[in-house]
């Protein structure tokens, strides 16, 4: 009797244990439609290493120093779209900043506190919220977790259209992330 | 406790040791060299953030997996629209050329074609086979990776390679 395709298909990685290895090569040695389906499985393996894959050496140094000079202020790349967890009040709060009063992220440069600064409205030009850079971690690793849907709404965290962050040398994705300006959650 | 020097320098070495199979395999997944190195860029960042906690050896390359699983799936749900839109053109018949000067022409495009089709497995489907054939894990591997059992590897690189032949013979693809 033929085996299961699927178990060609797991004998095929080798990962049928011996016993049962050395019984399929035995049936494949008489039986021509298994050994075509093998055959089948071995001749897309190689089609799939034959695909063209980009030259990526240039990739690896670029990456390399786009981290680089991204380590030091690296939280702010965080701000891209994701799910907010709702019963985190700290969070709320950082949220209700950003479409209340279309607040500026301003980190410096020793990353560890982020201050917000409202820049839109001249009357609340004295608005600054100062977080140290624990509550900021908290807050972002929060954010990190909310990509678990469980405990989280589908709000987004939307930045001021004006909002920019090419000083951190962001890459193209995290620009295009959901910064579309909208004061609305 | 380790200087800064000494967690550079292992930063480094993960880097040097798993970007190349990583990007290689996020290309595989998307698709698009660009994505690709954002995603990775991003993987590493966050692990250089955690590198404290996380482990080094294997274990970082599962991690760093596991991450970039989760970015590529939400790049691709956001692309899910512009991709509706590719695959209608992409069900277009194709114009098959017989004409034997346009061979190796036609040979690159195949080659090509077969990143479409792979673009056409489902996620979860696409993922596994990915990691299998050019990941250089084997199932125990995977399944550590994805968090999921070994049982669950075997069944989806099993789906993902009916379908994969399936896109390839039904001609959606051309194959010489
Ligand atoms: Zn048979």
């Amino acid at each position: 009797m033929c085996p299961e395709k699927s178990v060609l298909s797991t004998w095929f990685d080798g990962e049928v244990d011996s016993k049962w290895s050395v019984e399929i090569e035995n049936h494949l040695k008489s039986c021509d439609e298994c050994r075509s389906y093998t055959q089948k499985l071995e001749d897309q393996r190689m089609l799939l290493q034959s695909a063209p894959i980009p030259d990526f050496e240039e990739s690896l140094e670029r990456v390399k120093s786009r981290i680089r000079g991204k380590r030091t202020v690296s939280s702010s790349i965080r701000f891209w779209e994701k799910k907010i967890p709702l019963p985190a009040a700290a969070a709320a709060a950082i949220i209700a900043a950003f479409v209340t009063f279309g607040t500026n992220i301003i980190s410096d440069n020793r990353n560890d506190r982020i201050l917000m600064t409202n820049l839109a409205d001249q009357n609340y030009a004295n608005q600054t919220i100062d977080m140290p850079g624990d509550k900021i971690d908290e807050i972002f690793s929060m954010m990190e977790s909310s990509l678990n849907d469980e405990f989280s709404s589908n709000s987004i965290v939307e930045l001021p259209a004006d909002f920019s962050m090419i000083f951190n040398g962001d890459s193209q994705l995290v620009r295009s992330a959901g910064f579309s300006g909208s004061t609305s959650p | 406790m380790e200087s800064e020097i000494d967690t550079e320098q292992e930063f480094d070495e993960i880097y040097h040791q798993f970007f190349p199979v990583l990007v290689k395999i996020v290309y595989r997944i998307t698709g698009s060299v660009s994505v690709s190195e954002d995603l990775c860029q991003e993987a590493f960042i966050r692990y250089y953030e955690r590198r404290d906690k996380l482990p080094g050896g294997d274990q970082a390359k599962f991690w760093l997996i596991r991450v970039v699983k989760n970015l590529a799936y939400n790049h691709e749900k956001r692309k899910g629209r512009e991709r509706m839109a590719y695959d209608k053109f992409y069900h277009e018949p194709k114009r098959v050329e017989t004409n034997e000067g346009e061979r190796s022409i036609l040979e690159d495009e195949s080659k090509k074609a077969v990143q479409e089709a792979l673009l056409k497995i489902p996620y979860k489907l696409r993922m596994v086979l990915i990691l299998k054939e050019y990941g250089e894990m084997d199932y125990k591997d995977i399944a550590s990776s994805l968090k999921i059992s070994e049982g669950n590897v075997k069944v989806r690189v099993f789906r993902a390679r009916k379908l994969l032949s399936e896109y390839l013979e039904k001609g959606e693809v051309y194959v010489p």
